[in-house]
């Protein structure tokens, strides 16, 4: 299919974008947190992705280098609406130790369960540097391996471990900051 | 939080699991013990964890794979189009079209296409203004990629 694809096979390459295309679309989404944003930086991914196809040789896998394509668009769409509009501070330092947990918007009630818990895991992981959101997403969500994110994300592992330690940290000072598990955290 | 506790934290989900050496779970056990802070901090380590590796795939909105193939795929021939090869092909295309014509109207009306070309175009020269004929060889130039730019557009869409 992807040699067919890379001959130019409009019909294979469709086939190509529907396998990975929900998987695509929810790392984008998750990304970038809007979903109109979303579908054009989604359009975006396929054309790089068609455009890309007959010089992919195979290095990598297919799956690995679609994310890079994804995440390398989400990342230069982000850091442009970062110049033009400079209080969103997207970008996040080298360390990635300036991110605090006043950054994160929880809302402040009681988690009184598990589903609760697992709802503000995801709703603070939006407040989350949109680098370290993909981080946590390839990682955990998809299951790569420590080297294979490092190559989607051009960031040495031992970066990749700083950025996730400090992320999971600032997530379960939500669950604390919500008093999860009970009898625990602030009132 | 010290070094230890981050190392033993992030071994909880894996210690759940069985996954770790039994070394390496008597150890992490050892540290869950040890207080209950620790043992709430673990918690939340695993409800962390728990929810990233159970995070829900995002429903594709309608036709968007569709659209975004069809920008791709006809972007990428649009790009195609504007060539120089396909430029020459037309222009090509579109002199041997002339050409034929010109035979076929030699054919009708007697005498050779060539002849009756170059008589046609001295006529032209003596009695026509440069206005005239300077505009003559423009609509004919024009007619000519005309017909083959939309000679090579039917081909390449069939």
């Amino acid at each position: 299919m992807i040699r067919k694809a890379q001959s130019g096979d409009a019909e294979a390459f469709r086939v190509l974008v529907d396998k990975h295309a929900p998987i695509i679309w929810t790392v984008i989404n998750r990304m970038v947190n809007n979903t109109a944003e979303a579908e054009d930086l989604f359009q975006e991914t396929v054309i790089r992705f068609w455009r890309g196809l007959p010089g992919f040789k195979g290095g990598s896998k297919l799956t690995t280098w679609l994310y890079k394509i994804a995440y390398r668009v989400c990342l230069d769409a982000l850091s442009s609406k970062e110049r033009r509009e400079p209080h969103l501070e997207i970008d996040n330092d080298e360390s990635g130790t300036n991110f605090e947990i006043e950054d994160i918007d929880h809302s402040g009630v009681r988690i009184v369960d598990e589903i609760a818990a697992r709802d503000a895991v995801e709703r603070a992981m939006n407040h989350l540097p949109p680098e370290w959101r993909a981080m946590l997403i390839l990682f955990y969500w998809r299951g790569l391996s420590m080297n294979e994110v490092a190559e989607i994300t051009n960031r040495p592992p031992n970066t990749i471990k700083v950025y996730m330690h400090r992320a999971r940290q600032l997530l379960r000072s939500v669950l604390q900051e919500g008093g999860y598990p009970e009898g625990s955290g602030h009132e | 939080m010290n070094n230890r506790s981050k190392d033993f934290l992030s071994m909880v989900p894996d210690y759940r699991a069985g996954n770790l050496s039994p070394r390496e779970a008597h150890e992490v056990s050892r540290f869950l013990e040890e207080n209950n802070e620790n043992r709430q901090e673990a918690k939340r380590e695993e409800m962390v964890v728990y929810s990233l590796l159970n995070m829900e795939t995002l429903a594709l909105p309608k036709g968007l794979v569709s659209s975004s193939v069809s920008l791709a795929v006809g972007e990428s021939r649009a790009k195609n189009w504007f060539s120089l090869e396909t430029l020459l092909l037309a222009l090509g295309v579109g002199v041997i079209c002339s050409a034929i014509a010109q035979f076929f109207a030699g054919k009708l009306f007697g005498g050779s296409f060539i002849s009756k070309a170059v008589l046609d175009l001295s006529k032209l020269i003596a009695e026509s203004s440069p206005f005239s004929f300077i505009l003559t060889i423009w609509i004919v130039a024009l007619g000519v990629l005309s017909a083959g730019i939309w000679y090579a557009f039917r081909v390449l869409r069939t």
